[in-house]
């Protein structure tokens, strides 16, 4: 899911890192004093998640685990998403700094989506919960793969079958992080419900 | 309530120790070296499999001039005979591999590293050799000096064949995996922050 330096175009680099930028202006200002260390375990294990891989295919897939962040944190995943990738690109080398805006859009705005979509469902308990949790999982993965394939698209139309591969191998890890998320956030209910609370209604 | 802190630490501390002894993403990493006149090199993608079909270029770093391309096979190797005009020159040569769906990584390889072994592959000048000794049989003097160079040639190419695993791990081992430090040492930072921006917060 990180795009590596001098692949995108400038014009690209700079629309991810606009909305890159705002979209941290708005999780900071939703940030309360209470909230920021249940945040930074949340970006944690963000952090984290992404040297999980599962081979698959030609190459192999890592967690992402967007959907979680969104459901959890809403706006507040942006900050905490660019920390992490920040992070990574620091110490594993992924991504790059120029491009650090592009892969913080791409993961968080998917996320930011999908919490606002799910969110009626998620405050319910049982079942609808559950499923809220799965589709945002399945739903974050694939439109961060969009988003990506877009931007490598409108960077060069040579991308095209690239960018529709990317897709297509990101399908297997939607319904993992699906389950996963599912699976986390039941738990997360049942053991500790003030963890649900974490995003600003 | 003592159960919900302990699941705030389990969660990040399980999924460090779920991923130690494979703890790779997608990223595609490439390393080259030199191996009796072509230049070799191996791509592979983070998660240790061979990066196939991927698109090699390799660049003249004094210009940015594009020497060649090429696609790595099956098993992620691609080799080329070094060019001539590089190896005149003393070109850098800039190694860079595209998988094609946004992963792009480059191996430098200075002049000096490829070149190094090239200068010595032809024989000692008659000069630096022992200064033979006339024999007095002199079919066997001639015997004797071809065995000498080709001593020399046989060593070549022995050490040559024996050196390149060497260099290959070598290359390999520059560039570094993910270890648990790293990783700990990435959460110890977010809670660092965590720390400065609870700071901020509260003044308000």
């Amino acid at each position: 899911m990180h795009i590596s330096e001098g692949v995108l175009s400038p014009s690209i680099l700079i629309t991810g890192g606009v909305v890159a930028f705002a979209g941290t202006a708005i999780g900071l200002k939703k940030l309360d004093y209470d909230k920021v260390m249940n945040v930074s375990l949340l970006t944690s294990t963000f952090f984290v998640a992404s040297l999980i891989h599962v081979p698959l295919g030609p190459g192999s897939i890592h967690l992402i685990l967007g959907g979680l962040m969104g459901l959890l944190l809403g706006w507040i995943c942006f900050p905490a998403i660019l920390v992490a990738l920040f992070l990574q690109m620091v110490f594993f080398q992924y991504g790059g700094l120029v491009v650090l805006g592009v892969n913080t859009a791409t993961m968080a705005l998917p996320a930011v989506i999908c919490s606002y979509l799910f969110r009626p469902w998620f405050l319910q308990n049982g079942k609808k919960r559950q499923a809220a949790a799965f589709a945002c999982g399945f739903l974050s993965v694939l439109l961060s793969s969009i988003l990506m394939a877009l931007a490598l698209f409108s960077t060069d139309r040579g991308f095209l079958q690239a960018s529709l591969l990317i897709i297509a191998t990101q399908i297997p890890l939607m319904f993992i992080e699906g389950i996963i998320t599912m699976f986390t956030i039941s738990f997360l209910a049942k053991v500790q419900p003030e963890f649900l609370q974490i995003r600003a209604l | 309530m003592k159960y919900s802190t302990s699941l705030k630490i389990i969660l990040p501390i399980l999924l460090v120790f779920l991923n130690c002894p494979t703890s790779h993403a997608h990223k595609i990493r490439i390393f080259a070296w030199e191996e009796s006149g072509t230049i070799k090199t191996e791509t592979q993608f983070s998660s240790g499999r061979a990066a196939k079909n991927a698109a090699i270029t390799v660049i003249n770093e004094n210009n940015n001039q594009e020497l060649l391309t090429g696609t790595t096979d099956s098993r992620g190797f691609f080799s080329f005979v070094i060019p001539k005009a590089a190896k005149e020159n003393q070109y850098d040569l800039n190694i860079v591999v595209s998988s094609g769906d946004g992963h792009k990584n480059n191996w430098h390889l200075k002049a000096a590293d490829y070149l190094e072994t090239q200068e010595n592959v032809p024989p000692l000048p008659p000069s630096s050799l022992p200064a033979p000794q006339k024999p007095a049989n002199e079919h066997e003097f001639s015997v004797c000096t071809v065995d000498e160079e080709q001593l020399t040639r046989i060593i070549e190419s022995t050490l040559e064949k024996k050196l390149a695993p060497i260099k290959r791990s070598l290359a390999i081992q520059q560039d570094k995996k993910p270890s648990l430090q790293d990783i700990l040492g990435g959460i110890g930072y977010i809670l660092g922050l965590a720390g400065i921006t609870a700071y901020f917060k509260s003044k308000k």
